[in-house]
């Protein structure tokens, strides 16, 4: 399954953009495969109004069914819920490697919106 | 009939004390409607105390989805600059306090699937106190379409009066613009602090955007305190009226009275900056 991180570029080693809609990418790896790809998301951090309604829809559209962050609103949670992507806040600071390892072992916890 | 809009930039500095005062003293020379278009906390009412004679809601067309028609390609997602309406695989979902009323979903869809809901942002009120008429926007809270109910509540009353004053809100964002682009007059009210002036500058160049004449009143003045009188100097800008800092005025302000009701010499002060205002219009 593919696993979604807000990130602030496109390296395992970049950390993790704890913002989500406004997040600088989306470094997406799918864990079968643990093939990565990187989403920009320059077009919502710098959109006016609705980035996290506009953000949540580039996820579901990317295939993804995990998205580890920060903190997600609730019109962006409401359309991550209604796509089956399943969130995990809370991450705080740690490199995207970090958060891959905890999400893998379970020790991330799931959010509900 | 001639328009004044009370602004200012920052918030506490005397809008509606400025605004509430000039309508009191022009019902004496004519006809005066006072709009009180700080929607997102209306507060002239309390200066005119009378019932409300009618209010009336205000509605804004937000989209609805034919779950059953939509094939969710997304058109209706593409054209929405405010990404109220997300399309999904097999959900299209709206957000109404994101949309904007723009009608592009609902003109763009091929498969007709969007037709016309209503969303209430707010209500206007009317009531009348004498020579004077009071309308006042008020926006649901939560509501963000500030803009969209100041335009309303600018055009809800059917007959024209002598005079109108506009009560702005404060800021220098979209809201203020639609409150005062159409003006004959804006009055910029201030303070002298250095935050008054922060945003008596911001204002300023709002203003000069608009191309519409205007003039500063400094609020709760202070001897000895030249902050904007350097900064109005330095930009050519005319100082209309000053307003000592005084307790006297603060307390009967603060008890809901209409200060130039109480203090003949503040009432003299309003004549003038009205009679000002006039020449300048000319």
């Amino acid at each position: 399954m593919k696993v979604a991180f807000t990130a602030y570029g496109n390296s395992w080693n970049e950390q993790i953009d704890i913002r989500f809609g406004r997040a600088k990418g989306f470094f997406i790896v799918d864990s079968e495969t643990e093939e990565t790809e990187y989403l920009d998301n320059r077009v919502n951090l710098e959109a006016q109004h609705g980035a996290g309604t506009s953000s949540a829809q580039m996820i579901a559209n990317a295939g993804v069914s995990a998205l580890v962050t920060g903190k997600v609103g609730p019109k962006a949670g409401s359309v991550l819920k209604t796509a089956g992507v399943k969130v995990y806040g809370g991450i705080g600071y740690a490199s995207i490697k970090e958060a891959y390892d905890k999400f893998k072992k379970g020790l991330l916890i799931e959010q509900d919106y | 009939m001639m328009k004044i809009a009370v602004a200012s930039g920052k918030g506490g500095t005397g809008k509606t004390f400025i605004s509430t005062n000039l309508a009191y003293i022009a019902a004496d020379q004519g006809s005066v409607h006072l709009f009180d278009l700080d929607v997102e906390e209306p507060n002239a009412h309390l200066f005119f105390p009378e019932r409300v004679r009618d209010s009336r809601a205000v509605r804004r067309m937000i989209p609805i989805v034919n779950a059953e028609i939509c094939d969710h390609k997304g058109i209706c997602t593409q054209v929405c600059e405010y990404h109220a309406i997300i399309s999904l695989a097999t959900t299209t979902m709206v957000f109404p306090e994101l949309c904007h009323s723009c009608y592009g979903c609902l003109e763009l869809c091929p498969t007709r699937a969007i037709s016309e809901g209503f969303k209430e942002i707010g209500k206007i009120h009317r009531s009348d106190t004498g020579g004077l008429h009071l309308i006042t926007g008020e926006l649901k809270v939560g509501e963000s379409a500030a803009p969209s109910l100041i335009s309303e509540t600018k055009t809800s009353v059917p007959q024209e009066a002598q005079i109108n004053i506009y009560d702005a809100p404060p800021g220098t964002s979209c809201p203020v613009i639609e409150a005062v682009k159409d003006m004959d007059y804006i009055i910029l009210v201030t303070e002298p602090t250095p935050f008054g002036l922060h945003d008596l500058d911001l204002m300023v160049q709002t203003i000069n955007q608009i191309d519409r004449p205007y003039g500063v009143v400094v609020n709760k003045s202070q001897a000895g305190n030249n902050l904007i009188e350097s900064y109005c100097t330095e930009h050519g800008i005319e100082i209309i009226a000053r307003f000592a800092q005084d307790i006297n005025i603060a307390r009967a302000y603060a008890q809901g009275k209409i200060v130039s009701a109480v203090f003949p010499e503040i009432r003299t002060r309003f004549e003038t900056l009205l009679q000002r205002i006039r020449e300048r219009m000319i």
